[in-house]
C-alpha cells in the first residue's frame, strides 16, 4: 500500500512538472510584445508622444521588472549564426529587426555591430537638450533604420544622408563620423554576405543556467515568494486567496446542494423507477442538464431580478456585505446575492449526480444479496435503508472526488454573469492581461488539487471498500 | 397538499429574501445623496501617472485634479487649481531667450487633504516625480520634456512661473492638464527636493551611489501597492473610501471642499452627490438588470443595439433619460499605403467609393454616429464642412481601378496587375479583433468592396498580436478608433513623413510634401484664422489622398436614472458624476 502511494506521488510529482513545462512554453507561444502591451495599453497617446529613446528606456524597465530580459528557459537553439546576443537585444522588435538582418545577410556579428552603432547614434542624436536640424535628421534616420528589414534600403538612406548633412553647418563631425561607420558597417554586410557557409546553418544549443524566466517562475512558486501582480501590484497569492474564498463558497454550496439533493433525488428514483412521478421528474431534470448554466443565468437575471416579471433577488455583485452591521446580517446579504448563481451550478449538476445515484441503486437491486435479504423477509425499507444505499453510494465518492478540482477553479461564466470575483474570473483577466505570476500560481494550483484529489479519492475508495484491491504491477 | 407545500415553501423563500434585501436603508434627502455607477471593468490603480485604464482616469479626476482641465461642456481648458489659465509672454533675454514664460497662480483656497495650501512646490515635485530615472512614465516624460525651467515665488510660493524654449501647439496643455501630485503625501521624507529638475531631465546626468539610492527607495515608494490602491490623496472633491477588489470603489465627497468657498466655480469643481459607488459588473445584461432594478443608477458603453432596444421601450422611458452625446472619437479605416497596391492613389479612392457607408452606419451603430470626411472631429472649429463625406459609388469605383491598369487579366474574377514585374491580384487583407464593432464593419467592407473587384481576407487577431502587426506596419487594413484630447489636433504625430518610423504614429505611411508643409504651417501658425486656414487646406489633402477612409464618429450610449439631473459631455465617459443633482 505505502509503495503503491510512493509511487503515484512520484508519477504526480513528474506530471505536474510536465504540467508546468507545457503551460510555461505555451505562455511563451502567446502572439504579440507582452512587454509593449503592457506598456501602451489603453495609452492612446504612448506611440504618439514617446520619443524612441524614452521608448525603449520604459521597455527595458518594464521587461526587467517582468523578468523578461533573461533567457527564456536552462537551454536554448538557434542556429549558429544568431548568437547569444540575440536575446539581449530589446525591446523584441528590434531583435526581430537584427534577425531579418542576419537571415538576409547571413552575417551575425556585423549586423550586432550595425545594431549598436544605430542604437549609439539614435541615443546621441535623440537625446540632445538643444537639438539642431542636423540632429533631428540624424535621430528620424535612426529611429526609421531601426524598423526596416532590408539592409540596402537602409544603407541607401544613410549615403543620402551623409550627402545632404554634409551641407549642414549644424552638424557636428563626430556625428559624420559615424554616420560614415555605420555606412562601411553596411558595405561590409552587404558584401559579406556572399561569404556564406551552410555550417552556420547548423543549430546550436546554448546553457542558459538558472537565470532564466522558468526557473525564475517555478523557484518563485516553491518558496512562495511573494509574487506581484503585474497588473494591479498587488500579492499575487492575496489575489488569489481572496478570489478563492468566493469560488469556494459558491460552488461549495453549488456542490453540497447538488449532491444533497441528487442523492435523495437518486434514491427515490430508484426505489419508483418507472413511475409516472418519477419520469416526470426525470424528464425535469434533463431539461435542466441540458440549459447552459449561462442561460440559465441570464433568465434568472432577466426575470428575478430586473423587474421584467419580479425583483426579489439581486442582480449580482456581492452587495455590501463590508459594511454589515452584524455577522447575521452580511449572511443574509451574502445568501441573497449568492442565491441564484449557487442555483445556477447546482440545478445544472443535479440530474448528473441522480442519475449516477439513481442507476447505483438500481444496479444494488440487481445484486443477489438482495433476493437473499428479501428471502430472509427484512422489509424493504430496511433493506433499502440498511444495505443499497450503503453500497449504491460509492460511485457518489468518485464524483465528490472528481468535483474537488471544479470547486477551486471555479465557474468563468457564472463569475462573470453574476459579476462574482472569483478564481473563474481571476484566472480569465490573468491570461488577457498576460499576468502570469497570478494565472502561473492559480494554474498549479488547481493542476496539484485535480491530480491530488485523485489521489485521494482512490486511497478512500479502497478504505471504503475493502474489495477494491491495491494493484501490483 | 404537495401544492400546500409549494406555497408554504414559496412564501417563505420570499419572506426570507424580502427580510434579507430589505436591509439597505435607501432613503436620501436632497443635499444628501448617493449617486451608483456601473464599471465594465476594474481599474488596475489610482495612481494617474501609473494608470493606463480609462476608468482609473475617470475616478483618479475627481480625487487628484491638474491645474487646468477640459470643461465638459465648452470643451476649453478650465483652471481648476490655477485662478487663470496662463498668458505666453516672450522671453527677450537670459537663457530662455526666444521661448515664452507662463505665469500661474494657484488659488488661495485650493488645499490638500491634510488642509496645507497646493503650491508650485507641489506643481515641482510632480515634475521632479515624473523624471525620476525609476519612475515607469514614459508618456508623461515625452510630453513634459519641453518644460524648460519652474520658478517658484519664493514670497508666495502659490506664483510659479513656467518657461519653455521653443513653441509647441499644445504647450497650454502640457503646462496645465496633468494631474499635481501631493508633495506632502507622496514624498514623506522630501527625497525629491533635493533633485533639481535639470539634473533630473538630463539623461546624461551621472549619480553618486547614494543619490542613485535616494531615486531608487523614492521610485519605489511612489509606485509601491500603498499608492497604487490603497492611498489615493489629492485637491479633488472626492476621497478614496473603500476599494473592494473585484466588487465595488467607494469615494467620499469631502467634508470641507474647498470648491464650495468658490463663487462660481467651474464645473468641475462643483460637487453634489455626497458619495459615489462605481460597481463592477462586466456583464451587459447582469448591468442592463442592476440598472432597471435600481442597484445602479447609470450605466454607459451600452450596445448600440441594447440601446435603440431600451430607448424604444416604454417600460424603460418611464423611469429613465436616455443620452447620447457624439464622442470625441473617430472611427476610421487605416490603409498602408506602403503596400504596393495601396500605394497608388486611385486604388485607395476605389475602395473608399466601394464602401456602403449607409449601410455601416445602419447596421452596426444603429444609427448613432456621424460621418466624417477626416481625422478632425466635427464639432472642431476648424472640422472642413465644405468637403461632403464620400457616398457608395460602385461605377466610379470600377473606373478608378481600370484607370490605374487592373483588369481581370487571367479570369479568376479579381483585376490583376503587374507590379515590379510580378502579378498582383486585387486582394487585401482586413485585420480586426474580436471585438464585435471590428468584425460588422469588416464584413460589410468585404461584401461592398468585392462588387468593385476587390478581394478583401478578413484575419481576426488576438488584441496583442494585433497592436504588434499595427507597431510593425504589418498590415493591409485595419479598422482603428483614436479618441483625440479635447484639445487642438496635432497632425504632425500621424500624417507628417517624418513621423513614419518605428513606433511613430503615422501608422499608414503616409507622405506628401505639400501636407508637411502644412502640417508644420498648423503648428507654428500665430493665429487661428492662420491656423484654421492649414487645417482646412490639409483636410483637403488628405480628402484628395485617401491614405486613410475615415468612417465616422460614435456617440455614446448613455441610460441614467430620471431621479438624476446629469450634464451629458463629448468627453468620456460622457457624464460626469460630480455634477449629478436630483432632478426637480
Amino acid at each position: 500500500m505505502i509503495r503503491s502511494l510512493l509511487r503515484r506521488f512520484l508519477y504526480a510529482l513528474l506530471l505536474l512538472w510536465i504540467v508546468s513545462i507545457i503551460s510555461f512554453w505555451l505562455s511563451k507561444q502567446v502572439p504579440g510584445d507582452a512587454v509593449m502591451d503592457y506598456i501602451s495599453i489603453d495609452d492612446r497617446s504612448y506611440h504618439t508622444s514617446v520619443t524612441p529613446v524614452e521608448n525603449r528606456k520604459a521597455y527595458k524597465r518594464v521587461a526587467h521588472q517582468r523578468g523578461l530580459d533573461i533567457p527564456e528557459f536552462y537551454f536554448s537553439i538557434s542556429t549558429r549564426m544568431i548568437s547569444d546576443s540575440i536575446q539581449q537585444i530589446l525591446p523584441v522588435d528590434d531583435r526581430n529587426i537584427v534577425k531579418e538582418w542576419i537571415y538576409e545577410t547571413k552575417q551575425g556579428k556585423k549586423s550586432y555591430e550595425l545594431y549598436r552603432q544605430l542604437i549609439s547614434g539614435l541615443n546621441e542624436s535623440c537625446e540632445q537638450q538643444n537639438a539642431t536640424s542636423a540632429d533631428a535628421r540624424l535621430c528620424l534616420f535612426y529611429s526609421q533604420s531601426l524598423s526596416i528589414a532590408d539592409v540596402r534600403i537602409i544603407h541607401e538612406h544613410a549615403k543620402s544622408l551623409i550627402n545632404i548633412l554634409l551641407t549642414d553647418t549644424s552638424i557636428q563631425q563626430k556625428s559624420l563620423d559615424r554616420l560614415r561607420l555605420i555606412s562601411n558597417t553596411f558595405d561590409d554586410l552587404i558584401n559579406g554576405s556572399n561569404k556564406f557557409s551552410g555550417i552556420q546553418w547548423f543549430p546550436d544549443l546554448r546553457w542558459n543556467g538558472s537565470q532564466n524566466q522558468y526557473h525564475q517562475w517555478m523557484t518563485g512558486l516553491f518558496l512562495q515568494r511573494p509574487l506581484t501582480s503585474l497588473v494591479d501590484g498587488r500579492n499575487a497569492w492575496s489575489k488569489i486567496y481572496s478570489a478563492l474564498k468566493w469560488t469556494l463558497l459558491l460552488n461549495g454550496f453549488a456542490f453540497l446542494l447538488s449532491i444533497i439533493l441528487g442523492i435523495f433525488i437518486g434514491i427515490w428514483s430508484g426505489t419508483h423507477d418507472g413511475q409516472r412521478g418519477e419520469r416526470f421528474l426525470n424528464w425535469i431534470l434533463f431539461a435542466l442538464f441540458a440549459l447552459p448554466s449561462f442561460w440559465l443565468g441570464t433568465l434568472f437575471i432577466y426575470f428575478l431580478t430586473s423587474g421584467e416579471w419580479l425583483s426579489i433577488l439581486p442582480a449580482g455583485g456581492l452587495g455590501s456585505h463590508q459594511v454589515a452591521g452584524s455577522a447575521v446580517e452580511r449572511g443574509m446579504i451574502l445568501f441573497s446575492h449568492l442565491l441564484l448563481p449557487v442555483l445556477c451550478l447546482a440545478l445544472g449538476s443535479l440530474a448528473y449526480v441522480s442519475r449516477q445515484v439513481k442507476q447505483s441503486i438500481l444496479h444494488e437491486f440487481d445484486q443477489p444479496y438482495v433476493g437473499t435479504l428479501r428471502a430472509q423477509g427484512i422489509s424493504e425499507k430496511t433493506i433499502v435503508r440498511r444495505h443499497v444505499i450503503r453500497n449504491a453510494l460509492f460511485p457518489v465518492i468518485t464524483m465528490i472526488g472528481g468535483a474537488i478540482p471544479a470547486l477551486l477553479s471555479g465557474s468563468l461564466v457564472i463569475e462573470v454573469i453574476f459579476s462574482i470575483p472569483g478564481m473563474g474570473r481571476l484566472m480569465y483577466n490573468s491570461l488577457l492581461s498576460r499576468d502570469w505570476p497570478v494565472a502561473f500560481p492559480i494554474l498549479m494550483l488547481c493542476a496539484v488539487i485535480t491530480i491530488f484529489s485523485y489521489i485521494l479519492t482512490d486511497i478512500i475508495y479502497k478504505w471504503v471498500d475493502p474489495r477494491v484491491k491495491v494493484m501490483q504491477s | 397538499m404537495i401544492r400546500d407545500r409549494i406555497i408554504i415553501f414559496t412564501c417563505s423563500l420570499y419572506f426570507i429574501i424580502g427580510l434579507f434585501t430589505s436591509c439597505k436603508n435607501t432613503s436620501e434627502t436632497t443635499t444628501d445623496f448617493s449617486v451608483n455607477i456601473r464599471l465594465p471593468s476594474e481599474p488596475e490603480n489610482l495612481h494617474p501617472m501609473l494608470s493606463k485604464s480609462s476608468y482609473g482616469t475617470q475616478i483618479t479626476g475627481l480625487i487628484m485634479l491638474p491645474a487646468a482641465e477640459f470643461d465638459p461642456v465648452s470643451l476649453q481648458l478650465s483652471p481648476l487649481l490655477i485662478t487663470e489659465i496662463p498668458k505666453g509672454e516672450d522671453v527677450k533675454e537670459g537663457k530662455h531667450a526666444g521661448g515664452k514664460m507662463f505665469k500661474m497662480e494657484f488659488r488661495p483656497e485650493a488645499v490638500w487633504d491634510n488642509g496645507t495650501p497646493v503650491t508650485g512646490e507641489d506643481y515641482l515635485f510632480t515634475l521632479r516625480a515624473v523624471f525620476n530615472p525609476y519612475v515607469n512614465t514614459p508618456t508623461w516624460k515625452s510630453s513634459l520634456s519641453f518644460l524648460n525651467e519652474i520658478t517658484i515665488q519664493e514670497s508666495n510660493p502659490k506664483f510659479v512661473t513656467v518657461y519653455i524654449d521653443s513653441s509647441y501647439i499644445l504647450s497650454l496643455e502640457a503646462l496645465t492638464n496633468w494631474n499635481i501630485y501631493p508633495a506632502y503625501l507622496y514624498d514623506e521624507g522630501n527625497v525629491m527636493s533635493q533633485f533639481s529638475l535639470d539634473q533630473l531631465r538630463d539623461p546624461n546626468t551621472k549619480w553618486t551611489p547614494e543619490q542613485d539610492s535616494l531615486l531608487k527607495s523614492f521610485a519605489e515608494s511612489f509606485q509601491s501597492l500603498k499608492f497604487l490602491r490603497e492611498v489615493s490623496g489629492g485637491s479633488g472633491p472626492y476621497q478614496l473610501e473603500t476599494w473592494t477588489t473585484g466588487e465595488f470603489i467607494n469615494l467620499k465627497r469631502k467634508d470641507n471642499w474647498w470648491g464650495d468657498k468658490l463663487e462660481n466655480p467651474p464645473l468641475l469643481l462643483q460637487a453634489y452627490p455626497q458619495a459615489l459607488t462605481y460597481h463592477i459588473i462586466t456583464d451587459a445584461t447582469t448591468a442592463e438588470a442592476a440598472l432597471k432594478s435600481g442597484r445602479i443608477d447609470i450605466m454607459g458603453e451600452i450596445p448600440p443595439s441594447s440601446y435603440i432596444k431600451m430607448k424604444n421601450d416604454p417600460e424603460w422611458q418611464e423611469k429613465f433619460k436616455f443620452e447620447s452625446p457624439a464622442l470625441l472619437q473617430i472611427y476610421y479605416l487605416e490603409l498602408n499605403n506602403r503596400d504596393s497596391i495601396l500605394a497608388d492613389r486611385n486604388i485607395r479612392q476605389a475602395l473608399a467609393y466601394s464602401l456602403d457607408y449607409d449601410g455601416i452606419m445602419n447596421n452596426v451603430i444603429m444609427g448613432l454616429g456621424q460621418r466624417t470626411i477626416g481625422p478632425f472631429h466635427p464639432s472642431r472649429r476648424y472640422y472642413h464642412k465644405g468637403l461632403q463625406p464620400i457616398k457608395q459609388d460602385i461605377n466610379r469605383s470600377l473606373q478608378l481601378i481600370k484607370e490605374a491598369g487592373w483588369t481581370d487579366s487571367n479570369g479568376n474574377g479579381t483585376p490583376d496587375k503587374t507590379i515590379n514585374g510580378k502579378l498582383e491580384e486585387l486582394r487585401l487583407s482586413l485585420k480586426v479583433t474580436g471585438k464585435e464593432e471590428g468584425q460588422l464593419v469588416a464584413n460589410i467592407i468585404r461584401e461592398n468592396a468585392k462588387k468593385a473587384g476587390f478581394d478583401v481576407v478578413i484575419e481576426v487577431l488576438d488584441p496583442s498580436q494585433f497592436n504588434q502587426d499595427m507597431r510593425q506596419f504589418n498590415f493591409d487594413m485595419m479598422p482603428l478608433r483614436p479618441r483625440p484630447n479635447p484639445s487642438m489636433d496635432d497632425p504632425y504625430q500621424n500624417w507628417h513623413s517624418n513621423s513614419d518610423q518605428a513606433g511613430g504614429g503615422n501608422r499608414s505611411g503616409f507622405h506628401n510634401a505639400e501636407a508637411d508643409e502644412v502640417i508644420l504651417n498648423i503648428r507654428t501658425a500665430t493665429t487661428n484664422a492662420e491656423r484654421d486656414s492649414s487645417y482646412y487646406d490639409l483636410q483637403e489633402i488628405l480628402y484628395e489622398e485617401q491614405p486613410a477612409i475615415f468612417l465616422y464618429v460614435p456617440m455614446e450610449r448613455i441610460v441614467v436614472s430620471k431621479k438624476f439631473d446629469i450634464i451629458s459631455s463629448s468627453r468620456k465617459p460622457g457624464y460626469f458624476e460630480n455634477l449629478f443633482r436630483l432632478a426637480g
